[in-house]
């Protein structure tokens, strides 16, 4: 049946894949139950839609695509993300069980600095590896909207990381005015 | 030495402390279950195996068995207009008069015309829901959902979802010989009561269906549609489930809301005439539980008019502190609200449900109901139980899902 196959997709993928799905949300939201809940969320909106025949990487990769569609369009979720909108506003305020490298929490600050489009596409185009088209396929916008993201993201972080490594076609990213400039959130 | 941002983000994900348990399951499957069941109602996902839907020919216009049968003395064609009840039947007689040869010029009341899992509709007596007639259509294959007919009696037409996926497609079925031709892609077909304009939920024409909906009203006559925004939608568990045209076709019921409590459904009605967004409709049946009593909508606020003008609306509950998940029947109930004030004139207690779709017949109610899931329900899960204005509903058939308008 369709929902018993459904549910125990479901089930398998949070039990082999719901680790790294959630530090894979924990990279945009910097925060664990805010990844948690926005997992879920993402859990909730592929598979209340999905048919059958799903391969348990492609579900994966519909879910990973779902945390940044909804991290993205977060603003637009006006019950469930008021809730939670709080946390994104937040800045180191999950608690460390050990020191941490220098390089951490500098990234996290440097991520924290970051607005969510910037963020999302900073995740999308060094975490998840995609091309400057693909981050742009999977945010719905314009390569040059994603670029002016990347371009302004990447000078945000550059104040705290230093110089980062660039990328193949990193060479397109046009550094605009306001790549400077001090971060909303910090 | 350049900073490796990719090597970093690993890290970054890496030390996350993240629980064993990282995601609470169960409620994880409660929402999609709720989710899917609400997009059923929503947006009309309703795949399954046993896919009943089922329409009310409210119109008096006496129904053609599939044969075909040349001419049969049509009644002056009953033209749409406002008036309330079309059909001769003295008011306040309850329905159930599977009319008699003896009595005078009485036409036979319309059919509640069925959709079986199969692709074949069915015409069922709206008294008795013994079968008339019956016609065979090439939608076997695909997951059906609602359908509606129009008002000549000779067409309906149907949600499927078929090879093509999402959305559902929109086929106008012939009644006397099962021909299909695809008019739209949506949910929830409603003819008009003049039988000129089909409403259906769909996106904006040419647009992604993710990232738009509302209410379509597509002319049949010439092909244009109109859209009438849902300025709230989202991808997120936004309800907006059946259109439902007031008798006299000027105006529009829909649910609107979010998944969730019950006061979050709102029905909202829109003057066809003058509405450029279902953000203009008036809101009438806004619930307010009382504190400390919050119910869940487990099932979207399915409104249908009544011949008078009221509409009567269908809500599914649970108390929120009840396990969802279980999917035992919630309750269920139907208001009937004043048209003009919203004020809630009277509830008819409904069946035990766990899914239920409200159709007009006559000057009645059909209420389908299911007791599982709408993905897991066999055919025998299916009933179809009729309100005849007093009382309580009765069961007249089974093996019949609901949906129409």
């Amino acid at each position: 049946m369709q929902t018993r196959g459904t549910e125990a997709a479901l089930t398998l993928l949070v039990r082999d894949r719901g680790d790294a799905l959630v530090r894979y949300a924990y990279l945009l939201t910097g925060d664990v139950p805010a990844a948690q809940d926005l997992l879920q969320d993402a859990l909730v909106k592929v598979f209340a839609r999905t048919r059958r025949g799903f391969e348990p990487d492609v579900l994966e990769a519909y879910v990973r695509r779902a945390i940044a569609t909804l991290y993205i369009d977060g603003h637009r979720k006006r019950r469930r993300w008021d809730g939670v909108q709080h946390l994104f506003l937040a800045e180191d305020d999950t608690p460390s069980a050990e020191p941490r490298a220098v390089d951490s929490m500098d990234l996290r600050a440097a991520l924290s600095s970051l607005g969510r489009q910037e963020r999302a596409a900073v995740v999308l185009r060094y975490f998840e590896d995609l091309t400057v088209p693909e981050v742009a396929a999977a945010m719905g916008l314009a390569e040059g909207t994603v670029k002016r993201y990347l371009s302004n993201a990447t000078a945000r972080l550059q104040q705290r990381l230093g110089p980062i490594a660039g990328r193949g076609d990193d060479h397109e990213i046009v550094l605009t005015k306001n790549a400077g400039r001090a971060g909303r959130r910090a | 030495m350049d900073y490796d941002l990719t090597r970093g983000l690993r890290d970054f994900g890496a030390e996350a402390e993240v629980p064993d348990e990282v995601v609470p399951l169960a409620d994880v499957v409660t929402r999609v279950r709720r989710a899917r069941t609400m997009r059923g109602a929503a947006v009309g996902l309703v795949g399954a195996a046993a896919v009943i839907a089922l329409a009310v020919g409210v119109q008096a216009v006496p129904f053609r068995p599939v044969p075909g049968p040349p001419a049969e003395p049509t009644p002056a064609p009953t033209s749409p207009a406002p008036t309330p009840t079309p059909t001769p039947t003295p008011p306040g007689v309850p329905a159930p008069t599977p009319t008699t040869e003896t009595v005078p010029p009485v036409a036979p009341p319309p059919p509640v015309v069925a959709l079986t899992p199969d692709g074949t509709l069915q015409m069922l007596d709206p008294g008795t829901g013994a079968l008339r007639a019956e016609v065979t259509t090439d939608l076997g294959d695909a997951y059906l959902g609602s359908v509606s007919v129009a008002p000549d009696g000779d067409v309906a037409f149907v949600q499927a979802i078929g090879e093509s996926g999402w959305p559902p497609e929109i086929y106008r079925v012939s009644l006397t010989d099962g021909s299909i031709d695809l008019v739209a892609t949506g949910w929830y077909p409603a003819v008009s009561p003049d039988g000129g304009t089909l409403a259906f939920i769909g996106s904006r024409p040419g647009a992604d269906p993710d990232t738009s909906m509302g209410l379509n009203l597509l002319e049949l006559a010439t092909g244009d549609i109109r859209h009438l925004p849902d300025e709230e939608w989202c991808e997120c568990e936004r309800l907006l489930p059946r259109p439902a045209w007031s008798p006299d076709g000027r105006q529009i019921a829909v649910s609107l809301g979010f998944g969730g409590l019950i006061e979050d459904a709102d029905v909202t009605v829109v003057d066809v005439a003058t509405a450029q967004s279902l953000g203009d409709g008036r809101v009438f049946g806004t619930r307010e539980e009382p504190e400390g009593s919050p119910r869940l909508l487990t099932h979207a606020a399915d409104p249908t008019y009544l011949p008078d003008g009221r509409l009567a609306v269908l809500y599914v509950t649970v108390e929120t502190d009840e396990n969802v998940s279980a999917a035992s029947p919630a309750g269920a109930s139907v208001e009937i609200l004043d048209p003009a004030t919203g004020e809630v004139t009277a509830t008819v207690p409904a069946p035990d449900l766990l899914e239920g779709w409200l159709s007009t017949v006559g000057d009645g109610l059909v209420l389908v109901t299911v007791q599982q899931p709408a993905d897991l329900a066999d055919r025998d899960d299916w009933a179809l139980h009729r309100w005849d204005g007093a009382g309580s509903f009765r069961e007249i058939a089974q093996g019949v899902l609901a949906a129409s308008g």
